[in-house]
Parts: structure tokens; C-alpha cells; sequence
């Protein structure tokens, strides 16, 4: 699932690990999340919303919905 | 309140946070390590010289290590869950599946094999450090591709 957290993490000056630690997760789990090799649980997702005081649908772009469409 | 005004706090508090997990991390993995050696320790200071392996332990000392090994799987992997995050937690569950399904066709087949007089009786010792190192394959692999 494609993301936009590198960018939003970016814009904030905010490493991997500085990220995983404001959201209770590792450095590893933020790099496979931006890369998209891992989506996270909807918890996380909803934490890392909360974080970037953004929606989910903000963040995270459900491709597969949108080419169905 | 502005964000450029906030961010130095909240970027300390990230990496403290950060740094606080891992630390409570490494705390469990040396103490189940530390426990794993005491057991080791004792396990063969006690043994047979030149007998098998684990050969004339106490009766004592086998209680007391079942109940170390025990509390130690316990207690330090439900601690481990809790500090660890969905990634690891999933690559853990995908290792030891992994493992399990290894360890039902390895203990099978060679079951079968052997009441087909093909091999000797399967030895719980080689299905226990084959099915170890399946799963530590197996959490290295899903570490490495994520």
C-alpha cells in the first residue's frame, strides 16, 4: 500500500527512529512501512494519523480501491 | 502553540522513546540469554564426565532447570511481546509457523521411515535443534525481506 509518511516525516526534520519512537514501534517497522513492504494495523494506522493530525485516507492510498473504481 | 516551537521536544521525545524501547528490549534478550546460560552452566557441571549428553544430572537440579527454562519461555516471551511492535511480532509468528510445519513433516516422515525400517528411531535432540534452526532461518529471511 502506497504512503506518504517518508514525505510527512520529512517535513517534520524527524529520522526513522525518531518516528518509530513517537509511535511505539521501531526504526525497521517506519522503513517497511514508507517502503511499503509492510501495512500496518489499523491501531497504527489510526496512531500515525492521530500524529500527523491527518486522516488515514490522507496518508495511505488504497490502490487496489481506486483501480477497481 | 506553532510546530517550529514544538519540535525540538517532541523530536527528543521520539528518540527517547526510541531509545527507551530498545534498551527494554535488550534487557529481556540478556536475561532470557542469562538464563539460558545458568541452565547450560549447571546442566553440564553436573553431567557424567565422558557420559551422554546431560548424562547423571541431580534429580534436584533437573526440576529446578525445568522450572528455570519454563518461567524463562514464559514470562520472558510474553514480556518480549509486549514491548516489541506488529513487524516483529509478525515476523516472529511467521518464523515459528515456519518452524511448526517444518517440525510436523520432519517428525512425520522420519517416523514413517523408521517403521518402514529405512532409519533409526527419530532422536528428539537433532528434531529440536533442526526445528531451532529452521525458525532463526526463517526470522532471518523475513528480516532481510521484509
Amino acid at each position: 500500500m502506497k504512503n506518504r509518511l517518508k514525505v510527512l516525516r520529512a517535513e517534520r526534520d524527524w529520522s526513522q527512529a525518531e518516528l518509530g519512537g513517537h509511535l511505539g514501534v521501531s526504526r525497521q517497522a517506519v522503513n517497511a512501512i514508507e517502503t511499503g513492504k509492510y501495512d500496518p494495523s489499523l491501531p497504527l494506522a489510526f496512531r500515525i494519523a492521530r500524529l500527523f493530525e491527518l486522516s488515514i485516507e490522507e496518508i495511505f492510498d488504497d490502490a487496489e480501491h481506486d483501480d477497481a473504481e | 502553540m506553532t510546530r517550529s516551537t514544538t519540535m525540538p521536544n517532541e523530536m527528543k521525545d521520539g528518540l527517547a522513546a526510541a531509545r527507551a524501547r530498545t534498551r527494554r528490549q535488550r534487557i529481556i534478550l540478556f536475561t532470557l540469554m542469562g538464563a539460558g546460560a545458568v541452565v547450560g552452566f549447571f546442566s553440564a557441571m553436573f553431567e557424567v564426565d565422558g557420559g551422554a549428553f546431560l548424562e547423571g544430572i541431580p534429580a534436584a537440579w533437573a526440576i529446578a532447570a525445568s522450572l528455570i527454562t519454563t518461567v524463562a519461555i514464559a514470562y520472558g516471551g510474553w514480556r518480549y511481546n509486549r514491548v516489541t511492535d506488529e513487524l516483529e511480532r509478525r515476523d516472529n509468528l511467521w518464523a515459528s509457523t515456519v518452524a511448526l510445519n517444518f517440525y510436523l513433516a520432519l517428525y512425520a516422515n522420519w517416523y514413517l521411515w523408521w517403521r518402514g525400517e529405512l532409519v533409526r528411531e527419530p532422536q528428539h535432540e537433532v528434531l529440536t535443534v533442526a526445528t531451532f534452526a529452521v525458525m532463526m532461518l526463517a526470522y532471518g529471511y523475513k528480516k532481510l525481506r521484509p
